[in-house]
This record gives C-alpha cells, structure tokens and sequence, in this order.
C-alpha cells in the first residue's frame, strides 16, 4: 500500500515551531542550505496566514521521476516511496523544475554553481537505497520523523488508504459547519 | 565577482535557482548554433551565384558546432555533476525525458559536424552526394536542438509561462532567426555585403516571432484566470506582471519586443530602401541580443513566478 504524507491545515494547525524541519535535519544529516522538508508561508501577516509544511509528497505518478533524464529517482515497489540513486544523479536540476512542491533540493556551494546531487525527503528511509554487503538491497521500513515530532498533528504519515479514512471522518465531522473547502490533502 | 554576476545575476534581477542565467546562455547558444547550421546549410545550395553565401555556408556550418560546444560548457560549469554524463552517454536512459532525447540529439549532431569540419579541412574525401545526405540530416538535427531547447522547457508542467503553446515556435523563430542573423554579420564583415534573400528570411521570421509574442501574452494572461489548479493561476498570474509590469518588463518590452523585434524590422527595413552595410550589421545585432534578452526572461520569470520553496 503507499505511504504518503497528508497535512492537516484543516484548523491552520501549523504554528511554525520548525520543528519538523530540526528533526529532518538532524535525523537524515540533510547538509546546509538543502530543506526536505520547509515550512511555507502563505500570506504572512495578512488575514488568512497559512503555514505549510512541504515535504516530498511521493506522488502516485511523481512529475520528478518522468522528467528525470538518467533514471535516478524512482519509487519503491514495496511501500511507493519516491527514492534518488545518488550514484545515477547528475544534477542537472530538471526534476526540480518539474516539482509542483519544491521537493527536489540542491545544495550550492560558494558564490556560484550547484556542487551536489539531488537531495529530497526519503520517508525516513536511510540511507536511500542500502544495500548489504553482497550488494543485494535492504528493504528498511520506513518512520518520518517529521510527523512523529510534530506537536500539532498537522504533519501525518502512513498508508494511503488509512489517511484517506481518517480524512473522511474529519471531512463527515465538519461538514455541518459548512468548512469542508478549507481542508486541504496532498497525495 | 563576475561568476557571481553570471550566475546569480545583478541585484532584483537575481535568478532562482536552480536554473539561472547559465541556462539560459546553454538555451541561446544551443538555438543559435541550430539556426546557424541551417542557415549554412541553405546557403551552401547558393554559393555557386554569389561569395558572400559561399563564405556564410563555410561559416555556419564548421562555427555551429563550436558554438554548441561553448553552450554545454556554460551547461557543465554551472552543473558540474553533467560531466559524468559527457563520458558516459548511456546514462541518459530515460528516452521519454526531453533532457534525454535532447542529449542524444547533440551528440548525434556533433558526430556528424565533426566528420563535415574533417571534410572541409581536406582530411576527408568524400562523394559530393553523401555529404549533402550528411549535411540534410545534421540540418533536421540542428532543428531538432532549436525545438528540444524549447520542450525542454515545457515538460516542466508546473512552470505556467513554460507551458504556453507559443514557446516552442518561438524558441525555433528566434533560434533560426539568431542563426541568420550571425550569418549576415559575418558576410558583411567578411565581403563587405549582405544577401537579400537572408535579409527577407530574417524579416519573415521577425514578423513570425511577432504574432507569437502576442499570443504568449494572451495565453499567459488567460491562464492567469481559467485555471482550476490555484498555483497554477497564481503563478501564472506572477509571471505576466513579471513580464510586463514587474522585475521582467524592461528587460522583456524594452530588450526583447523593443530591441530584438521592432529595432531590426525597421533597420532591415531601412536597408531596403538605402542599402548600408552598418544600418544590416546594427539590424543584425539587435536580432542577436533579442534573442538571448528572451531566454533570460523566459528562465528567470518563470523561475520566480514558482510559489513553493
């Protein structure tokens, strides 16, 4: 079944703590100046503010993985996780280009050019493809710390199919008050 | 600080990343080198009647390559990672990406020019037929290079000023238009005099990139309203006042429309009535700074117009 992220800005929940963003960076040792995850700004200081946490939202037909000349980025059978062959990766930055959500990152180095490859929110997964010593990959389950650090659940994880229910029921439960077009679901 | 200056470009006209204005040098010179081995191509039917359309057949043809070369090396010093893929093709695997086909185009392209700069330089002989089939099929190459700069652009479904429909005939109008262009520079500081047909070719395509333009600011400002998809309309919407309002406008109106549309139809225009060699060399110029003018823009408006990090 896939896993994906869904943010909850059902009741602008987000309170910009960054916490997400701490955590991802300290769990993955994501390098200076690359986000996989980023609290986004909408509207700030104005009525309607909304903050949005991105991370990659491992789309079911992912616009990176299309694009990507060298067939680096590709999705895990197993779980539909949106993974990066860093071996593969010549970063040219196409994908990011392609990303509706700014989920493909590149680090700079000095003044000018882009000295990495791709980097980008790996569900957790680490390192992106493990492999074992006879070089044979490793299927490793997959926690994004993102959603387990979150204090205000707007950030959550976990199989499509669950998401979706839990989303429903919220959808039902508010629905009388007549806000269900302020709920908002990334697949 | 110049690295700066071409990378990042100049204070409020600074591009995001991750594409800047090293891109768009990489899309003006690839487009340029297309236009100029077609326009060496067409001129080589002719250089029997005339010396000027001998030495722009020479020029354009053996210059092409070169100038491509310089492109990937604007391409490759930006992305440094791109190396890999130079020494080794094959990891370009994924055929259903422009970036890929576009990839395998180039080098098919630089083969072929390769064996034609040989030829030229005598270490070749070969059947004057074969070189024209050579010559036919680096032509529909060098076209393929000009139209890949511009799909390139538009398989980023989510960029809206990308995804208008008036960017591949204008990237292809301006490319050949560019191409023609450095030609006609060439043949006035090399014999002193320009052909009319080149002339009419440029005119023709000048006025062909006219319509699109128009078009582009109408399907941009369309989208901006009719789109479903709320980043879509807003970025849509960003990226019209970017070019005709904000950071983008003079750059845009003044450098694109201004300098590479109107300046050089009314100079060529001028030269047909008084034939001057520096009124064509002036008209000629302007194509060219017009045409990368557009890339700029192009790249960095759409890349500010983004919503998300």
């Amino acid at each position: 079944m896939p896993l994906k992220f869904l943010m909850d800005v059902y009741n602008t929940k987000c309170i910009k703590c960054k916490g997400c963003e701490a955590i991802c960076k300290n769990f993955n040792e994501v390098p200076d100046g690359v986000f996989r995850i980023k609290v986004v700004t909408i509207n700030e200081g104005q009525e309607g503010q909304l903050n949005l946490p991105m991370p990659c939202l491992h789309c079911n037909d992912p616009p990176c993985l299309k694009v990507c000349p060298t067939h680096a980025i590709w999705k895990r059978q197993e779980d539909g996780v949106v993974l990066v062959n860093k071996d593969v990766c010549i970063g040219c930055g196409y994908c990011a280009s392609a990303c509706p959500f700014g989920a493909p990152q590149f680090r700079r180095s000095g003044a000018f050019g882009l000295d990495g490859k791709m980097d980008k929110c790996s569900f957790c997964v680490q390192p992106f493809n493990p492999k074992d010593a006879s070089g044979k990959e490793i299927f490793r389950e997959p926690k994004p710390r993102c959603a387990m650090v979150c204090p205000t659940q707007t950030i959550n994880a976990g199989e499509q199919a669950e998401l979706a229910k839990t989303l429903r029921e919220r959808a039902l439960e508010k629905m009388s008050a007549g806000a269900l077009e302020r709920l908002f679901l990334f697949f | 600080m110049l690295k700066y200056i071409f990378f990042y470009g100049l204070g409020e006209h600074a591009l995001a990343k991750p594409w800047g204005l090293a891109i768009a040098t990489y899309l003006f010179l690839g487009g340029l080198a297309g236009g100029m081995f077609i326009t060496g191509f067409a001129a080589s039917f002719y250089r029997q009647k005339s010396r000027v359309f001998e030495e722009v057949s020479k020029f354009g043809i053996i210059v092409s390559g070169i100038v491509l070369v310089i492109g990937l090396l604007s391409l490759i010093f930006d992305h440094p990672n791109v190396i890999n893929a130079v020494f080794n093709p094959f990891l370009f695997s994924n055929l259903g990406s422009w970036l890929a086909i576009g990839s395998w185009i180039i080098l098919f392209f630089l083969i072929l020019w390769f064996i034609l700069v040989v030829e030229r330089l005598g270490y070749l002989k070969m059947n004057s037929n074969v070189k024209t089939g050579i010559m036919a099929v680096n032509a529909f190459l060098a076209f393929m290079i000009i139209l890949y700069t511009a799909l390139l652009l538009r398989e980023a479904r989510f960029v809206p000023l990308w995804l208008s429909f008036a960017i591949p005939p204008l990237f292809v109008a301006s490319g050949i238009s560019t191409g023609i262009a450095i030609c006609v520079l060439y043949g006035i500081v090399k014999e002193r005099e320009s052909e009319l047909r080149l002339k009419i070719a440029d005119v023709s395509l000048i006025a062909f990139e006219i319509i699109f333009v128009a078009f582009l600011i109408f399907d941009i400002s369309s989208m901006a309203k009719d789109t479903s998809f709320p980043f879509m309309s807003f970025g849509s919407k960003f990226s019209a006042e970017l070019i005709l309002s904000g950071t983008y406008s003079g750059m845009f109106l003044y450098g694109f429309i201004g300098i590479g549309l109107i300046l050089p139809l009314i100079l060529y225009g001028l030269s047909f009535i008084r034939k001057t060699v520096v009124i064509e060399a002036l008209s000629a110029l302007s194509v060219l700074a017009g045409g990368y003018l557009f890339r700029i823009v192009i790249i960095a408006a759409a890349a500010k117009a983004i919503v998300l990090p």
